[in-house]
């Protein structure tokens, strides 16, 4: 069995909304292994999207830990969660959030820039032909479809070759067909490149792509809840 | 389809949502109200800089004229020039004599001069601060100043007290005694007697010799065709100089400087509304897009926006006028005061125009800053306005991918996304660097500019007052080597140049003298004339050192060989009025002999110098080599020392020097020529217009500032979706500052091109024009050098605090899920 690659144990995370807190994680407890693909579903507002922050790095809990690779993320500061982000970690968001300044190429090869690292165009251009947007390479992200835009953005989550790859609902605002073909490329890449896959969705059938399934229920993960698909 | 009333519904929507978004909507008002702030003061105080550029130009003018007319002139000539359609009044004034001595000092410069009533009552009065008692009626009458009653010894005099005086008129020198009927202070000439009409007729002078006259053009702008015209028109003689002040002469340019001063203003305030509307009207589109979709017509819509507009615009106009109002009638003279600022006849006046101006200018910059979004925001479909995220360049569909490193690229394109916004942080930043640097560069010469210099820019010319008087034989030697060395003891004096003179006879049969005396006298008029029957002609052979030989020596078009100089076998001849061609020049040699001696000398003359330095009793001034003369004559005496201090108007220094002279027993007797008073002169003059110069400047460099500091934050809040997802990638909070830093010096560095290529064009243009003295130009490096640190720092510093507080605000999940 692969070793655990994240580990979050009671990790609790409110918010104060006008007078009331909202407790958006409760003590959740969760593991992911290396290159599993797990997909975490859950209702809106149940904390999957905070729960994918606080792996990440985007955000810190109010207690709890976030083991990543070994690592407490609560020790780290600010600079060494960026270099955590940049190296570690590859994010596909619901709204692609590809820099609108930059063309897809520049887009894809951002996080290794920021890095100073050394750009492996032959990589580069691998992923682009899988994902079928080399065409694609100088064109600006408004002016591709909301498909390439998704699959532009999970080129630029690959491209810097992190171990673990945050998607949060990666297909929502995709067409069920295009969504379908999204995962299925999510799938694939991460079985040849051997990364570890979360994906947020409430879609049950886009889960059901995954290795596992974790629901998660009113800031906690639900007993019981993980199964195995696949 | 049926008109139907809904202008409660627009009134209700508009006032709700201005109550809902306060922040918002004040940011609006603070705008409009910045900008009539700024727009109304600068343009106040501009309008006093101009009135008092004006009074200044008065004041070292000593009189409010335009042109003069001197060495005489005809009844024809004053006829034509009152009958012109561009001349607003002629003034008079005559020679009429000058003051011999009194029984008080009998070495006195004071002249007599008669000016008519035009010249005193309109022309004379605002360079006249003060005046007692009446211009005379009655010959023995006299108007005097404190400085010409103390150059005659009798500075405790008042009005009413009468002094007897010798004076020398064309009928020759009289001991009268006359009665002081009016005591003026002002500007102008002070070592000056103004006699009544009556004794002008009894002087014997004519206008048409020793008289000119002061002429003021109607507008404060004239063309040089108008003034050449006027010159032709007066048919002016050979011996008659038509002289127009530079202002006057300059004016045209001076009208399109100010002109283009007022255009910069102007689109500093423009900029800075049209700047902060567009941002936030485009910034609600989505909103605006969310009413459409809710059954808001486009015209709705408009009307919507440019109601909530014109009432917050109004608003802000009248908050910003108002205190427009306030600093510039109260704060600024009050800091001043605080400040011990001498504000002189500085009075910062209302003037109708510029509240006209600011309202004209706020009120079109505020339509056309909300018509344009307004526009786009009631002319995209609602589902378009919903998916609105900020300006996107529409046009373009690919885009290269750049070299250099990431930051270096993001910076620039940033500054390329939105070309309209970054040429409008470009042009007010260098706008207001321009005008900056334009009037500290106006404001930091204004010494070299308009200070008439000593010769060989001296700080102080002191003179021996006996060496200039018409009897040779009343010199006396009051300059002595010890008056000299306790002068080179004083600390901040660099080095002294003598002028030492020996007295000599020149016969009367010298070719030279001869040529020199027809001439001279074919120039004069009446009894200024030098009596062509004497025998020897007595005059000072002056004596220089090498190093004032030189700098004779460069001015000169066919340079006299050194060696020859300094031998004593070449001489240089000092103009006086009177001209010798090259030719001449080269052949002519001087005979003379120092007086009581019998042996002759013998010099050639080979140049001629203009400086009225060498001028002493109007005769031919002979310049020799000072060693020369001390080694050929039996006696040489110091006519005059040439003072250069270490740091150029060191009030420590002149306060020494002039404590020397005053407590010397022939203090009557030294004359001085000082850069430092001549400096107090025209501070006086400006009365306070630096300072007023200096509050447009610092107020420009504000609004640019402003402009700099709305755009960048506006822009930077907007882009908190780019920079947060940058962060999620793996950008750093340095990587950010970096980026942020970058874009920020971009803006400096374009700001500061624009400034050093067409600002410093401008400036070198303006300086140009108003430079008299052909001062070289200087830019005031230690006020450009600070300017440019503030941009530089505000640049840097703006973009660095708006991150900063968007980051402490929300956590980066806060700021990408707030987009989500």
């Amino acid at each position: 069995m692969n070793r655990i690659i994240i580990k979050t144990s009671n990790l609790k995370k409110y918010y104060q909304m006008g007078e009331s807190a909202v407790k958006a994680l409760d003590g959740v407890d969760f593991e992911a292994r290396e290159r599993e693909f797990v997909s975490i579903i859950g209702k809106s507002g149940s904390g999957k999207s905070t729960l994918l922050h606080l792996i990440g790095g985007l955000d810190v809990p109010d207690s709890g830990s976030v083991i990543v690779d070994g690592v407490n993320l609560a020790d780290m500061d600010n600079e060494q969660l960026a270099i955590f982000r940049r190296r570690k970690v590859g994010f596909i968001f619901q709204n692609y959030n590809l820099i609108p300044d930059l063309n897809i190429y520049e887009n894809i090869i951002f996080p290794t820039e920021l890095d100073g690292g050394h750009i492996d165009d032959e990589f580069i251009h691998e992923i682009m032909a899988v994902l079928r947007i080399s065409a694609k390479r100088e064109m600006l992200p408004s002016q591709l479809s909301g498909g390439e835009q998704q699959r532009a953005a999970i080129a630029r989550a690959l491209a810097a070759k992190p171990s673990i790859i945050l998607a949060d609902e990666p297909t929502g605002n995709l067409d069920t067909a295009t969504g379908h073909e999204v995962m299925g490329l999510l799938k694939t890449l991460s079985k040849k490149y051997q990364q570890t896959m979360v994906i947020i969705t409430h879609d049950q059938d886009i889960a059901q792509i995954a290795d596992r399934i974790v629901r998660i229920e009113d800031g906690r993960t639900v007993k019981g809840g993980d199964s195995y698909a696949g | 389809m049926l008109a139907n009333n809904d202008q409660k519904v627009i009134r209700r929507l508009s006032l709700r949502s201005m109550r809902a978004d306060r922040k918002r909507y004040g940011t609006f008002l603070a705008a409009a109200a910045i900008a009539s702030f700024l727009l109304f003061c600068v343009l106040t105080i501009g309008l006093t800089y101009l009135e008092l550029l004006k009074l200044q130009t008065i004041r070292i003018n000593g009189a409010d004229y335009d042109i003069q007319l001197i060495n005489g002139f005809t009844r024809e000539q004053k006829e034509k020039l009152m009958k012109d359609e561009h001349v607003s009044s002629v003034g008079v004034f005559a020679y009429a004599g000058y003051v011999e001595k009194t029984d008080a000092d009998d070495t006195v410069h004071t002249g007599l001069i008669y000016y008519d009533d035009v010249f005193w009552k309109e022309q004379k009065s605002r360079a006249v601060d003060k005046e007692s008692g009446h211009y005379p009626q009655k010959s023995n009458e006299l108007m005097v100043t404190r400085e010409a009653l103390a150059d005659c010894g009798k500075g405790e005099l008042d009005v009413g007290d009468s002094f007897v005086m010798t004076y020398s008129d064309r009928r020759g020198s009289h001991e009268e005694e006359f009665v002081i009927s009016g005591i003026w202070e002002g500007f102008g000439g002070k070592e000056v007697f103004c006699v009544s009409e009556a004794f002008y007729r009894e002087s014997g002078y004519e206008l048409s010799g020793n008289a000119g006259l002061f002429v003021k053009l109607k507008g404060r702008f004239v063309t040089k065709r108008t003034l050449a015209m006027l010159e032709e028109s007066v048919g002016k003689t050979d011996r008659q100089i038509f002289y127009v002040n530079s202002d006057t002469e300059n004016s045209a340019y001076a009208l399109a400087g100010t002109a283009g001063l007022g255009f910069i203003i102007c689109l500093s305030a423009y900029l800075l509304i049209y700047n902060i509307f567009y941002l936030s009207v485009a910034g609600k589109v989505r909103y605006y897009g969310l009413l459409q979709a809710l059954g808001m017509t486009k015209r709705q819509v408009r009307r919507l926006v440019m109601g909530q507009m014109i009432l917050i615009g109004a608003a802000g106009i009248l908050f910003g006028t108002l205190a427009g109002a306030g600093v510039s009638f109260g704060l600024v003279p009050y800091v001043m005061k605080l400040l011990g600022i001498k504000a002189g006849n500085m009075e910062i006046r209302f003037h109708p125009a510029v509240l006209f101006v600011s309202i004209l200018v706020v009120g079109c910059t505020l339509y056309l800053s909300v018509r344009k979004p307004a526009l786009a925001a009631s002319c995209i479909t609602p589902v378009e306005a919903l998916a609105y995220q900020g300006y996107v360049p529409a046009e373009r569909k690919r885009k290269k991918t750049g070299r250099g490193s990431w930051c270096q690229r993001m910076a620039a394109g940033q500054l390329r996304k939105d070309k309209k916004k970054t040429a409008v942080v470009f042009l007010s930043l260098a706008a207001s660097l321009s005008v900056y640097l334009c009037l500290t560069t106006i404001i930091g010469t204004q010494g070299a500019r308009t200070v008439y210099p000593n010769h060989m820019d001296a700080d102080i010319v002191i003179r021996n007052d006996t060496a200039g008087l018409e009897d040779t034989e009343a010199f006396r030697p009051i300059i002595g080597d010890t008056f000299v060395e306790e002068l080179c003891q004083i600390e901040g004096i660099r080095k002294i140049h003598i002028l030492s003179g020996v007295q000599a006879e020149i016969p009367r049969e010298n070719e030279f003298l001869s040529v020199w005396l027809e001439r001279y006298n074919a120039l004069q008029s009446g009894n200024s004339a030098i009596e062509s029957s004497r025998q020897d002609y007595r005059a000072w052979i002056c004596g220089i050192d090498e190093a004032e030989f030189d700098y004779l020596n460069q001015s000169l078009d066919e340079p006299v060989d050194k060696e020859d100089f300094l031998s004593g076998k070449k001489c240089l001849v000092y103009h006086s009025g009177v001209e010798f061609s090259e030719e001449e020049l080269g052949q002519m040699t001087v005979r003379f002999r120092e007086e009581g001696t019998e042996k002759y000398q013998e010099t050639g003359v080979a140049g001629m110098v203009y400086e009225g330095y060498y001028g002493f009793s109007g005769g031919p001034g002979i310049i020799m080599s000072g060693e020369y003369l001390a080694s050929a004559c039996e006696e040489t005496d110091i006519l005059s020392l040439n003072v250069m201090y270490d740091k150029e108007y060191d009030e420590e220094t002149e306060r020494a020097v002039r404590t020397l002279i005053n407590t010397d027993e022939n203090a009557s007797d030294f004359y001085c020529e000082s850069k430092y008073d001549n400096m107090q002169e025209i501070r006086a003059a400006q009365s306070g217009r630096m300072e007023v110069g200096s509050c447009i400047a610092i107020l420009l460099l504000l609004v640019g500032i402003l402009n700099y500091i709305n755009t960048v934050s506006a822009g930077i809040q907007n882009r908190r979706r780019s920079l947060a997802v940058m962060e999620s990638l793996g950008m750093s909070r340095r990587q950010v500052r970096e980026l942020l830093v970058r874009e920020g010096m971009l803006y400096a560095g374009g700001s500061m091109a624009v400034t050093f290529t067409a600002g410093m064009l401008v400036t070198y243009s303006l300086f140009q024009s108003m430079n008299s003295m052909g001062a070289p130009f200087r830019i005031p490096l230690a006020y450009l050098a600070a300017a440019m640190v503030l941009v530089c720092l505000a640049c840097i510093l703006i973009p660095l605090l708006t991150y900063r507080y968007m980051d402490q605000k929300e956590s980066l999940a806060e700021r990408i899920r707030g987009f989500e």
